[in-house]
């Protein structure tokens, strides 16, 4: 799953820029080659000698962050302008590779940011600075996406392990965002990228600060953070008020795999001059409303549409469909700054358009056709959950809202995916929050969430082709929500996709080779993608004669769908673990009799499960010649808290440890007999005879016992007979009328 | 479909190891490891390494990693049977040492094996058949049913293995289920069981099923069945003294003395000890071979055969040496702490015939009755019941047997030799093979 969620993210990530975090740097060519003693700005924070005095590194430690420290200035303008000094002690190689490279995203539409100093403190005590020739600003070069975002990378000299950095930088708001308004977040720690874009570390900190002054007339209102032992001092002198807030001694973070979507794992502060989201939403439809423009053409798909979709449900249809056909996913905003679209009829003209300029178009010609629709501001998955109750810019998405009305049910449309079925609505945006975009709209909601049985992979897989020694099997894979868009969107996007799918499939049994492939609906987006083909099996029995053997076990769709192999071990694991959305990996096999003389025996049957992680419901159903296994396992949606986790780590072994099923098709000479036995009646005392005999050596021993009984029935003079009821008679433990049947047996003249 | 990728073999690497090696070698292995996560073979010695730590910290953490290591392997390697086999086994050991959960395990894993690697090792309900065992023993409890089942569920889980059909067999005849024994034996025999123990059993069962009667001559068949069955184990186990000697004996009992001679001879060749030597010459001296029972008694002698043995007075009686014999019985019974009955009537009689007074020699020592015939025979010849009601009790041709040849003996010490021939022809003709009363019926019907 991880795959698809980072292409999900790659793409989604780069719609909207509203996000501020105070870790954006950029530096001006006039600056780079400051040096120290040459007009260097003035440090926030004490000396860096003051700051080692008494430092000891802890043990273990690859790095810790001495000092992070940013004074925000807030203007009467409401622009901000604020410096921020790191200081970091760096412990290890790892470290040193890590810290070698600062690299900063920065919106350059909105922001100018200068670099005021950069030092690396060597272990030997010199000091170096940073080098004019060790930096660079460079433009990302994404396929389809034009924008302001902008990337300063520069390079540290000397750091080894034992050294210490420091830097300071400056940024100044160019442009408000949001007239008369200020939106801000912070982190109180500094997080740094890793090496070779490996994610990002957030090591120790000693001492985190954040200081905002503003004029008394301004309110500023801020996220609780309580929860994460920061204090808040406020102090007012004349016009100016500053709000300080400071935390010691902070926790590294390791962030780790499936961890809560919520940013609560790390101290986080929300800043802003306003308490209500209606002031976020009537920005941002002031931004929407002058785009929603119609002209001819538009007016013309618009009557088109009323021609053939007569009800609201066929409207909104076809809305989504003409979007898909006639507007490119394109990301064309330089100069622009990322939160307003373009004119509707220019977006038809051009033929292309980012995720504002297709909903805008959609809400456009939804609006024309009588639906109710407006655009929705959305943080999609990748960004996390944000504490929502202080409003910011923090969207990355937008979508249409079509809210219920007469005709239609609530429905939330994207129609960015290119490739998703209607309407869109992917395990992207699934449970995150969003925000309306109308005048009235004054609060965050939350986008639905799917159940498991939305989210599924369903294998369907019949063996029905022997010969000789080999076998085939013919497979059919349909799939539901998460699985539906992301095998989607491999097939289209994958190259050679269909080697790649023949060995991917092919996963399910590794002794297989898959000779056939197809997939039916790749490019239709009304109806479920599916992939079906053949497995070829070489020399997997003897043939004729011999059994076929047969094995199957829901891992086999676990190792596939789903990543339960890597999870962290108890000990290992440092943050919750949250399996959401909840899915399904269904399965349907059936298990065909290479002849009619082959008899099923089952060896092994695959257990039920049921605990608070995994549901897991198996039947085997037999009918003529075939046996049919059907499986439904739930990775039910749940967040697993530390304390659980070796609970749910257990439970995950037994579950990729529960017993297969294993079951053969022989070719029973015996069961063959005794088919002709039983067809032969109940008076032939041989076929009686014969009968108990067999169902004594499949330990059928009840069986055996009532086919004596009526074969001394029907022959009381037959010694054998006596004997026979004697052995059932023994089996069964009634063994005093054993003996009297094998003494019987004797009389009659058995030579036992 | 078999989902087994290409089986390769992996040696097991530790055969024997103390806890510091097998600990450096797991730690070795581990590191191996992570530079190559996805070898096999790596995983499958780290396997076997945390058995042999387990082995000798009894940490349940270290098997649970040997299983865990075992499963790796098969993750990559699917099917492969050492691996499968080396999981089994220690499953097998979890269920015999109480750990029910494993049973299942244990039995879906045995299933997976080939056929072939099934033979070599115990089914799992022989595991569960042990549990239960060893528990109930612990407990003091009976539950014999409970054991058949997990013994008959055994049979059909490895239907070409004797184990579990001996054992089953076994514990119906220690309940005397003899014919139950026999054909849950025969069961194996028909599933093209061949082995030296199935037939040995056979062989035991017949036996013992004779035995069980009283008199084993009366069951004329199941001795022939036991000397088949001896015969059969024999070519499957040719340099075993002791099945040779029960073929001896049972060739014997069925009157074929030239078999049973030779049968003799090959124990004597297999294993020639003072008390198969002392065997073989009263094998001899019950069929009037004297010279060679001599030479024999000889042999044994010199091999050390205590002179206390009853094998020396009872060799001497059947050959009419009464002061040998006499001199012989004293030594035996001056060994004996205590007599039985044919030891009261063997003093009476080699008292008649030697006038010797064994008084001295048995006075002070219990006289040891071991049954109800034994009673009456004793009862008999001390004159507590007459000849009338002694003939009532004898039941089967071995009583009548002994009761023919003491009353015999009554009336040939009294002078009616006619009536004392008649009756000592009566015991021959029982023909109890076996019993040292027919050489000296014979002995005595020479003399005039």
């Amino acid at each position: 799953m991880s795959d698809f969620f980072v292409r999900l993210i790659k793409k989604r990530s780069l719609c909207l820029f509203g996000f501020l975090f105070l870790c954006g740097l950029i530096i001006s060519t006039g600056t780079l080659a400051a040096e120290k003693d040459q007009g260097e700005a003035a440090r926030i924070a004490p000396p860096l000698k003051t700051l080692m005095r008494g430092f000891k590194p802890a043990d273990k430690t690859e790095a810790q962050v001495l000092l992070r420290k940013t004074d925000v200035y807030i203007d009467a303008q409401l622009m901000s302008h604020a410096t921020s000094y790191v200081a970091v002690y760096i412990n290890s190689d790892e470290a040193v590779r890590d810290y070698s490279q600062i690299s900063v995203t920065f919106n350059s539409f909105y922001e100018d940011i200068q670099l005021e100093f950069a030092h690396v403190r060597t272990p030997d005590g010199k000091l170096d600075s940073i080098k004019a020739d060790a930096t660079q600003i460079q433009s990302p070069t994404d396929e389809n996406f034009y924008h302001d975002r902008k990337e300063l990378l520069f390079s540290l000299p000397n750091v080894r392990k034992g050294s210490v950095i420091e830097f300071q930088y400056r940024y100044t708001d160019t442009k408000k965002m949001v007239p008369n308004q200020w939106f801000d977040s912070f982190s109180f720690h500094w997080w740094e990228d890793l090496a070779a874009g490996q994610g990002t570390r957030a090591d120790a900190i000693l001492t985190s600060e954040l200081s905002i002054t503003a004029p008394t007339s301004i309110h500023l209102f801020s996220s609780d953070v309580t929860p994460y032992q920061i204090t808040q001092k406020r102090s007012a002198q004349g016009q100016q008020q500053t709000v300080t807030w400071t935390g010691k001694n902070i926790a590294k973070i390791e962030l780790q795999s499936d961890m809560p979507r919520e940013h609560n794992y790390a101290p986080y502060l929300r800043v802003a001059t306003t308490d209500k989201w209606n002031d976020v939403a009537r920005w941002a439809d002031g931004l929407v409303e002058p785009h929603l423009l119609s002209d001819a053409a538009l007016a013309q798909i618009v009557t088109d549409i009323k021609q053939t979709a007569l009800t609201p449900d066929a409207k909104v249809k076809a809305v989504y469909q003409t979007i898909q056909d006639h507007i490119r996913y394109v990301f064309a905003h330089v100069g622009r700054g990322g939160y307003e679209p373009h004119d509707t009829t220019d977006i038809l003209k051009n033929g292309y358009g980012d995720c504002k300029d297709q909903t805008v178009l959609a809400v456009k010609l939804l609006r024309d056709l009588g639906i109710k629709a407006d655009p929705a501001l959305i943080i999609t998955r990748g960004r996390g959950i944000p504490d929502m109750t202080i409003p910011g810019i923090s969207f990355d998405h937008m979508i249409v809202h079509i809210p219920a009305q007469n005709g239609l049910q609530e429905i939330w449309m994207d129609t960015t995916g290119e490739t998703s079925l209607y309407p869109g609505f992917s395990v992207g945006i699934e449970g995150q929050p969003a925000l309306i975009v109308n005048e009235q709209s004054k609060q965050i909601s939350v986008l639905p969430s799917q159940g498991p049985d939305k989210h599924f992979a369903h294998l369907e897989l019949v063996f029905d082709k022997f010969d000789g020694q080999n076998a085939q099997a013919s497979f059919k894979l349909t799939f539901g929500g998460l699985y539906e868009q992301r095998l989607r969107s491999m097939w289209q996007y994958s190259r050679e996709r269909d080697k790649y799918f023949r060995e991917l499939i092919g996963q399910i049994y590794n002794a297989a080779e898959v000779i056939e492939l197809n997939t039916s609906n790749a490019d239709n987006l009304w109806q479920p993608f599916v992939i079906n083909g053949r497995f070829a099996f070489t020399k997997v029995w003897g043939g004729d004669k011999e059994p076929i053997n047969y094995a199957f076990s829901i891992t086999q769709l676990t190792n596939l769908f789903a990543d339960l192999r890597n999870l962290h071990k108890p000990d290992d694991r440092k943050q919750p673990y949250v399996n959401d959305p909840g899915y399904s990996l269904q399965s349907r096999i059936v298990f065909n009799s290479p002849s009619t003389r082959h008899q099923l025996r089952i060896k092994t049957r695959g257990v039920n499960i049921d605990n608070p992680y995994y549901k897991l419901v198996q039947t085997g159903t037999q009918e003529p010649q075939r046996y049919i296994v059907e499986q439904n396992l739930t990775l039910k949606t749940s967040r697993i808290e530390l304390a659980n986790y070796a609970d749910f780590y257990q439970k995950t072994e037994e579950l990729l440890d529960s017993t297969d099923w294993t079951l053969a098709y022989e070719y029973d000479a015996t069961a063959a007999d005794m088919a002709a036995l039983q067809s032969n009646g109940k008076n032939d005392i041989a076929s009686l005879i014969a009968l108990s005999k067999l169902h004594i050596k499949n330990g059928d021993y009840q069986q055996a016992l009532e086919t004596a009984q009526s074969a001394v029935t029907i022959a009381p003079t037959n010694a054998e007979a006596h004997y026979q009821l004697g052995l059932a008679l023994g089996y069964t433990h009634q063994f005093k009328e054993s003996d009297a049947a094998f003494k019987k047996a004797e009389a009659l003249g058995y030579k036992l | 479909m078999s989902c087994s990728q290409t089986v390769k073999h992996v040696d097991a690497p530790l055969a024997s190891s103390n806890l510091s090696t097998a600990s450096a070698l797991v730690s070795d292995l581990e590191q191996q490891l992570l530079k190559d996560p996805n070898n096999p073979e790596l995983h499958y010695k780290l396997g076997y390494a945390y058995i042999a730590q387990a082995e000798k910290s009894k940490s349940a953490a270290d098997r649970k990693q040997a299983i865990r290591e075992f499963r790796n392997v098969l993750k990559l390697v699917p099917g492969n049977e050492n691996t499968l086999t080396a999981l089994y086994n220690i499953y097998y050991d979890d269920v015999v040492k109480g750990d029910n959960k494993a049973l299942e395990k244990a039995k879906t894993i045995f299933n997976q094996l080939s056929s072939q690697a099934r033979e070599n090792l115990n089914p799992p309900s022989l595991a569960y058949f042990l549990q239960r065992y060893i528990a109930q023993k612990d407990a003091r409890e009976k539950n014999p049913n409970e054991l058949f089942d997990a013994l008959l569920s055994a049979t059909r889980e490895q239907p070409a293995s004797d184990k579990a059909y001996i054992q089953l067999a076994k514990m119906y005849r220690t309940q005397g289920y003899y014919p139950l024994a026999i054909a849950t034996l025969k069961n194996a025999e028909g599933n093209q069981v061949q082995s030296r123990a199935l037939y040995q059993n056979l062989a035991e069962t017949y036996e013992e099923r004779a035995e069980a009667g009283g008199c084993t001559y009366e069951k004329s068949d199941s001795l022939y069945r036991a000397a088949t069955y001896y015969q059969k184990a024999i070519p499957l186990a040719t340099d075993k003294p002791d099945m040779h000697y029960q073929l001896a004996q049972m060739f014997m009992d069925n009157n074929h003395y030239q078999l049973a001679l030779n049968e003799i001879a090959i124990v004597l060749e297999l294993a020639p000890t003072a008390e198969n030597y002392g065997w073989a010459a009263q094998s001899y001296s019950l069929l009037g071979r004297e010279q060679k029972a001599f030479e024999l008694l000889d042999k044994a002698k010199q091999q050390g055969l205590a002179t206390s043995d009853m094998a020396y007075h009872e060799i001497y009686m059947n050959a009419g040496n009464w002061m040998q014999a006499a001199l012989s019985f004293t030594e035996y019974l001056q060994a004996q702490p205590q007599i039985s009955i044919y030891d009261a009537i063997k003093a009476d009689i080699l008292r008649d015939q030697t006038e010797l007074d064994f008084t001295k020699v048995t006075s002070g020592k219990k006289i040891n009755v071991r049954n109800e015939w034994e009673g009456a025979v004793y009862a008999y010849w001390t004159n507590k019941i007459n000849r009338q009601q002694f003939e009532k009790t004898a039941r089967n041709r071995c009583e009548r047997t002994e009761y023919y040849f003491y009353s015999g003996y009554r009336d040939y010490r009294a002078g009616n030799t006619q009536a004392a021939k008649q009756l000592f022809k009566a015991a021959l003709q029982q023909n109890t093979y076996r019993f040292i009363e027919r050489p000296l019926a014979s002995l005595f019907l020479e003399r005039d």
